[in-house]
C-alpha cells in the first residue's frame, strides 16, 4: 500500500521525505508513467504541490526566480516570462501538450532528467543556477553541473529542488528556441536547442547553446560556442559552428529517429539559429 | 449471394422477415408484390436529404452522454484484464494461485502453453475492479521460455528459420500474365521504370479499443455489449461462449468508437469475457487497452512491391510487371494487385505472403487497396516524370472512367496545378523549402446487400420510429434513419425517433465494403415509403379522396377535400399505430465510385519534415444523403491517408523479439497540428439515384498522392511509407550530390 503526504511546507516535505522509500510527486506526469511498470511501488509520495517555497514566478535582482512547482502552463501564461524569456514561454508551450503543461512541472522535468527534457537545454542556455534544499540545509548549483550522466542529477536523496534563478536579461540578450520532434504536438523531441547571446553588431557574446536528445543529458554545445563567440558572424562561420555541434554530441538510434538524423539537423538547427539573431533565416 | 439466381415469379419479389413462433423470432422469406422502386424524392424537392444535416447523436456524445461498451456499468461487474506475452515466441507456464489469491480477484488462468505470435495474450484474469484486476496480473508468477522467432521479412526467409506454418514461410506465389507478351510490349516503350516500393504494417487505431461487457447471471438470457461493427453478427459466437442458444443472446451496440474493419466479431475480448461470465454467472467487462489493441487486433498488411513499367512516348502505359510480398503476420495478408486502377495493356504479376511471428493482419478500411494504389501512383508519376510530361494530362491518358477524367481537371483546379510552376519538371532541393502538388485517383465497388429489414412505425400520438438491427460506427448511420424517413413523411428531423444497434430488431449486414449505407438506406425508404402509403390511405379516407391525391407536407396531409395536421392525421390510425417493414431495392444501391484527390505539400529542406498544406478530395457517392457526414467521412480518410503518409509505421525489435511501438507514445498519428486545409467534396456531377458508402474510396489515393508531391517539390522520390524527415533528408542531400 501507498501512503500520499500532502505537506504544507518545505521543512514538513523535507522530513516526510527523509523517510524511507518515499518520493516526491509534482504534477506526476513522469512518475505516472514509469510507475505503470509491475514492480514498481512506493511506500511513501510526497505531494509538492502545497509547498509555498516552491510556487510562483517572481522578479529576482534583474532576473528571475521560477518556482519548482510552477507548471508549464503558468509559464506559458506568465507576463514576467512572456517578456524577459520569452524562450521559456516558448519551451513551456512546446511540453506535450495542454493538458500535460497544466500539470508538468519544472522541478519535475529538471529532476526526471530525460535527455529530452525540453526545460533543460533552456536553463542551461540561460545559465540558470538551481535552488536546492535538503534536511541539512540549502545550497545553489550552476545549471551547467547539474546533470551529471544519464538520469543522474546534482540532488543528493532527501534533497528538493526549490526553484530557479535566471540572471537578469536586458534588451540585447538574443533568446532562440527549437524543438524538432515527430510530429507538431505531444511529440518527445528528436532534437532539442536553446541559445543566448548578446549581440554586438555583426558578433555574438557570451553565446551559451545548449541542446537535448543528442547525449545522454543535455549538454552545452561548447566547440560551436567556441567558433563563434566574438567572431564577425558569416554564413560560412554559422555552417561551420553546426558541424562542430553534430561532431561533439553522442546521440542514439532510438524508436523516434536515427543518430544520424539527429547529428544531421542538430547542424542545421544550430545554423539556423545562429543567423537568426542576425535576423536572418528563421 | 444467392439473391441473384432466385426464383422468379411474375410481378412478385421475395424478402426475408422475421416471425415470432413460441416467443421466440423466426427468419423466413415471403413473397411480396413487386411494386415500382420506391425512389428517393427528387433532389430539388429534399428539405433534408442531401443537405448538412448535424448528427442526430451529436450532443449525446459531445455532453459524455451516449454510452459506449467500455462505459457500461452494471451491478456485480467484473473487471477482465489479459497478460500479453513480451516475446517473439516463447512457451509459457504460468502459477495462477497467487493471482486467484490476491484481493477481489475471482478468475485467473492460463491461455495458451506455446505462443504464436509477439503480444499473444497468455492469462486472463478477473477481479472487482480495474485495479484489483492490474494486482491480479502482477500477481501471476510466469515462466517464459522463448522459442526462436521470425520478426521481418530477412528473419523469415533464412535457411532454418521456425516454422510460422508447417508448409513453409513463404506462401505458394500465385502468378498471372504472359511473360512474352509482356517483354514484347516493354520493347514498344520510350520510358520504363524499374523500382521497389513498400508500405509499413499500420495500425487501425480506434478510439475505442476492442470490447465486450456481457451480461449473465446464470438463467436463460444474456445481453453481450459488444464494440463491433456487426450487431447482429456477434450473437452466435457469444452465445456458443455462454453455452446459449443464438436466441437467448442480444447483442447490444449503440455507440461505437471505430472499427475500420478490426471489429467484425466478437472477438478474443468478447468471448473471453463470455467464458468468464459464463462461469462466474456475473457480468464482465473486457476492453483490451491500447497495448492489447496494437499487438493482438490485426492491422493493415505490408507489403514490399517490386514495379517494372513502361510508356510509350505518347503516354500510354503499355507494360507492368509486379512482385509483391504481403506482410500479414501469421495471416496471409491482403493486397488488391498491380496494376491497380489504371489500364495497362499487358501486365505479369506475382503475389505471394511471407508468415511471422506477429499477429495476423485483418480487414482495415479498403483492405489492400492503398498499399497497390502507393505503388501504382508512384509508379504512375515516375513515367510521367520520365516523360516529362504533365502528371494530370499522363493521368487522363491511362483512366478509363470519366468520373475520374472530369474529377482530375476539377480536383487540379482546386488545388492550384494549372498555376504551379513544376508541372511537367519536379523543383530543386536548393534553398530552404519547396512546395509541390501530387495527385492519386481511387475506385470502389460499393453496392449493397439485401438483408436489411427496417421497421418504421407511427403512433396515434404523432410519434414516430425507425428501427433496424445496423450499428453507428460513428460514421452518421442513425442520422439518415431518421432523415430519410422525416423526408418520406415530411416531419423535422427530430420528428423520426431512430433505433438501432440492437440484434432484436430487423435485420442488418456487418459494416464493411462501405455497404451499410447501400444496404442499408434502400431499406429505409422502402419503409418511408410504404408508410407514406399507409398515411395517404388514412387520409383519403377521411377526405373521401383517392390516396395519391393526399400530399403529405411539414403542415401535416392535404388533399383537394381540406388538411389535416400531423397530429389529426396520426389520430386517424387505430390505437396501437401503424407499422411497415421495408426491404433492400436495388434500384437504390449504386455501385462503383470514383474518387481523386490531390496534395500539396512544403518540404523543408534543411530538416527534411513534409508539412502537408492541402488535399483535395472529389468523391462520387452516387445520391447523397447526408453531406456534413460525407464530408466527414472523406476528411476522416484523408487524415488517415496523411498519417499513413508521414507517421504510422509499426515497429518491432526481430533481435530482441520486442514490440518497439505498442503505444501511441512511440506509435503517433497525425494530430490536430497536423491537418492541413482540406477540400472535401461531394461529386455532384455523378447523378445516379441510388445511394453509395465512401468509407473506404477516400482512404486509397492520398498517400500516393503526398509522396508524388513531395517528389514534385523538389525531385526527390521517396518509395518507402511512412516518409519521415530522416528519409526525405536522405533522399534531398543524395540528388544534391549527384
Ligand atoms: C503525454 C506526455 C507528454 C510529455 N511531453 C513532454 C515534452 O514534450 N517535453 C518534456 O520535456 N517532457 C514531456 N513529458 C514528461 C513530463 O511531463 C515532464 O518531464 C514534466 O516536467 C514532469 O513534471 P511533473 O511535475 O509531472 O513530475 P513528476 O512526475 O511529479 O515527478 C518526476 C520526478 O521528479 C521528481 N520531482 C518532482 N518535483 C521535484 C522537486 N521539486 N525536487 C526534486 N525532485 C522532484 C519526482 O520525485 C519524480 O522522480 C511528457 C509526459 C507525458 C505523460
Amino acid at each position: 500500500m501507498t501512503v500520499a503526504l500532502r505537506p504544507t511546507s518545505l521543512s514538513e516535505a523535507l522530513d516526510a521525505l527523509g523517510a524511507n522509500g518515499a518520493v516526491a510527486v509534482a504534477g506526476c506526469t513522469d512518475l505516472m508513467v514509469v510507475d505503470h511498470a509491475p514492480a514498481r511501488a512506493h511506500a511513501t509520495v510526497v505531494d509538492l504541490s502545497r509547498l509555498p517555497e516552491l510556487r510562483g514566478v517572481r522578479e529576482d535582482s534583474g532576473g528571475l526566480w521560477i518556482g519548482a512547482a510552477t507548471t508549464f502552463a503558468e509559464l506559458r501564461e506568465s507576463k514576467l516570462v512572456r517578456e524577459r524569456f520569452p524562450i521559456v514561454a516558448e519551451m513551456a508551450g512546446t511540453i506535450g501538450a495542454l493538458q500535460i503543461q497544466n500539470r508538468a512541472t519544472v522541478g519535475g522535468n529538471i529532476a526526471n532528467a530525460s535527455p529530452a527534457g525540453d526545460s533543460l537545454p533552456v536553463w542551461m542556455a540561460l545559465d540558470a543556477e538551481v535552488e536546492i534544499a535538503g534536511r541539512s540545509g540549502s545550497r545553489r548549483v550552476p545549471y551547467d553541473e547539474m546533470h551529471r550522466a544519464y538520469r543522474e542529477t546534482a540532488l543528493a536523496p532527501g534533497e528538493l529542488i526549490v526553484g530557479l534563478r535566471l540572471p537578469a536579461a536586458d534588451e540585447a540578450l538574443e533568446q532562440r528556441f527549437r524543438k524538432v520532434g515527430t510530429r507538431a504536438a505531444q511529440a518527445i523531441s528528436k532534437v532539442v536547442v536553446a541559445l543566448a547571446a548578446r549581440v554586438h553588431g555583426d558578433e555574438l557574446h557570451g553565446l551559451r547553446i545548449a541542446a537535448g536528445s543528442v547525449a545522454p543529458t543535455p549538454v552545452r554545445l561548447r566547440a560551436a560556442e567556441a567558433l563563434v563567440e566574438g567572431q564577425p558572424l558569416t554564413p560560412d562561420l554559422a555552417a561551420a559552428a553546426g558541424l562542430a555541434a553534430a561532431r561533439e554530441v553522442t546521440p542514439i538510434d532510438d524508436v523516434r529517429s536515427t543518430a544520424d538524423y539527429r547529428r544531421f539537423v542538430l547542424a542545421r538547427t544550430v545554423r539556423r539559429m545562429l543567423l537568426a539573431c542576425q535576423g536572418g533565416e528563421a | 449471394m444467392s439473391f441473384m439466381q432466385e426464383e422468379k415469379r411474375p410481378g412478385k419479389k421475395k424478402i426475408k422477415t422475421t416471425r415470432v413462433v413460441n416467443g421466440l423470432d423466426v427468419e423466413e422469406e415471403v413473397w411480396v408484390d413487386d411494386l415500382e422502386a420506391p425512389l428517393f424524392k427528387p433532389r430539388e424537392e429534399c428539405r433534408l436529404l442531401g443537405t448538412r444535416m448535424k448528427r442526430v447523436d451529436g450532443p449525446a456524445k459531445l455532453t459524455g452522454a451516449a454510452e459506449y461498451t467500455s462505459d457500461v456499468r452494471l451491478e456485480g461487474m467484473l473487471y477482465a484484464k489479459v497478460l500479453l506475452c513480451p516475446f517473439g515466441r516463447a512457451k509459457v507456464k504460468i502459477d495462477a494461485a497467487p493471482a486467484l489469491a490476491s484481493k477481489g480477484c475471482v478468475h485467473a488462468r492460463q491461455l495458451v502453453d506455446e505462443t504464436k505470435y509477439l503480444g499473444q495474450p497468455v492469462a486472463v484474469v478477473a477481479a472487482a475492479t480495474p485495479e484489483l484486476a492490474e494486482d491480479a496480473l502482477r500477481a501471476l508468477v510466469v515462466e517464459y521460455e522463448p522459442l526462436p522467432w521470425v520478426l521481418d521479412r530477412g528473419q523469415a526467409l533464412a535457411e532454418g528459420a521456425p516454422e510460422v506454418r508447417s508448409r513453409g514461410n513463404l506462401g505458394r506465389p500465385t502468378e498471372d500474365g504472359d511473360a512474352g507478351e509482356v517483354e514484347a510490349a516493354f520493347a514498344q516503350c520510350a520510358v520504363v521504370v524499374e523500382q521497389e516500393y513498400s508500405v509499413p504494417v499500420q495500425h487501425h487505431v480506434c478510439l475505442e479499443t476492442h470490447g465486450t461487457v456481457v451480461d449473465y447471471r446464470g438463467g436463460e438470457d444474456a445481453i453481450v455489449y459488444c464494440s463491433t461493427q456487426s450487431t447482429h453478427g456477434i450473437v452466435g459466437d457469444a452465445a456458443e461462449s455462454l453455452g446459449l442458444r443464438k436466441a437467448q443472446v442480444r447483442g447490444i451496440v449503440q455507440h461505437m468508437g471505430g472499427g475500420f474493419g478490426s471489429k467484425f466479431g466478437l472477438e478474443r475480448a468478447g468471448t473471453l469475457a463470455c467464458e468468464i461470465s459464463r462461469e462466474q454467472k456475473r457480468p464482465v467487462h473486457l476492453m483490451w487497452n491500447r497495448e492489447a489493441e496494437f499487438l493482438t487486433s490485426g492491422n493493415r498488411t505490408g507489403a514490399w512491391q517490386r514495379v517494372k513499367a513502361g510508356a510509350n512516348k505518347d503516354g500510354r502505359m503499355l507494360a507492368m510487371s509486379s512482385d509483391v510480398e504481403r506482410y500479414g503476420g501469421i495471416g496471409g495478408g491482403s493486397h488488391a494487385g498491380l496494376p491497380y486502377l489504371y489500364s495497362v495493356e499487358k501486365s505479369l504479376r506475382k503475389h505471394a505472403s511471407v508468415y511471422m511471428h506477429l499477429d495476423t493482419n485483418c480487414a482495415m478500411r479498403a483492405p489492400g487497396h492503398p498499399q497497390a494504389s502507393f505503388a501504382m501512383e508512384s509508379v504512375v508519376d515516375e513515367l510521367a516524370a520520365g516523360l516529362g510530361m504533365d502528371a494530370v494530362e499522363f493521368r487522363k491518358r491511362n483512366l478509363n472512367s470519366p468520373a475520374h477524367l472530369r474529377q482530375l481537371d476539377r480536383v487540379a483546379e482546386l488545388i492550384g496545378w494549372n498555376e504551379h510552376p513544376n508541372r511537367t519538371a519536379p523543383g530543386s532541393v536548393d534553398g530552404f523549402e519547396a512546395v509541390g502538388i501530387g495527385f492519386g485517383c481511387s475506385r470502389w465497388g460499393v453496392g449493397g446487400s439485401p438483408v436489411c429489414q427496417v421497421d418504421v412505425r407511427v403512433m396515434n400520438d404523432g410519434s414516430v420510429t425507425a428501427e433496424v438491427g445496423s450499428q453507428d460506427l460513428g460514421t452518421g448511420t442513425r442520422t439518415y434513419l431518421a432523415a430519410i424517413v422525416a423526408e418520406e413523411l415530411g416531419r423535422p428531423l427530430d420528428g423520426v425517433q431512430a433505433r438501432l444497434g440492437d440484434s432484436r430488431m430487423g435485420n442488418a449486414n456487418g459494416s464493411g465494403g462501405s455497404t451499410t449505407t447501400p444496404s442499408l438506406a434502400p431499406a429505409v425508404q422502402d419503409a418511408a415509403r410504404q408508410m407514406r402509403g399507409v398515411l395517404s390511405v388514412a387520409a383519403a379516407e377521411h377526405f373521401g379522396c383517392a390516396p395519391e391525391e393526399v400530399v403529405l407536407d411539414p403542415d401535416g396531409a392535404r388533399a383537394p377535400g381540406g388538411k389535416l395536421t400531423w397530429l389529426e392525421l396520426c389520430a386517424l390510425l387505430p390505437p396501437e399505430g401503424a407499422s411497415v417493414r421495408g426491404t433492400w431495392q436495388s434500384d437504390l444501391a449504386v455501385s462503383g465510385v470514383a474518387c481523386t484527390q490531390a496534395a500539396r505539400v512544403r518540404v523543408d529542406l534543411l530538416t527534411g519534415r513534409v508539412k502537408v498544406e492541402k488535399m483535395v478530395c472529389l468523391q462520387e457517392c452516387g445520391r447523397p444523403l447526408n453531406r456534413l457526414a460525407l464530408e466527414s467521412q472523406i476528411r476522416g480518410a484523408m487524415t488517415q491517408a496523411l498519417s499513413y503518409a508521414l507517421l504510422e509505421e509499426r515497429r518491432v525489435d526481430p533481435q530482441l523479439g520486442i514490440a518497439l511501438s505498442a503505444d501511441l507514445e512511440t506509435y503517433k498519428i497525425a494530430g490536430s497540428l497536423e491537418i492541413p486545409e482540406f477540400v472535401a467534396l461531394v461529386d455532384d456531377d455523378d447523378l445516379r439515384e441510388g445511394v453509395a458508402g465512401v468509407g473506404e474510396p477516400p482512404v486509397i489515393p492520398g498517400a500516393g498522392a503526398i509522396a508524388n508531391a513531395v517528389f514534385n517539390a523538389c525531385g526527390v522520390r521517396l518509395r518507402h511509407l511512412p516518409l519521415t524527415p530522416d528519409k526525405v533528408l536522405n533522399a534531398i542531400e543524395e540528388r544534391k550530390s549527384s
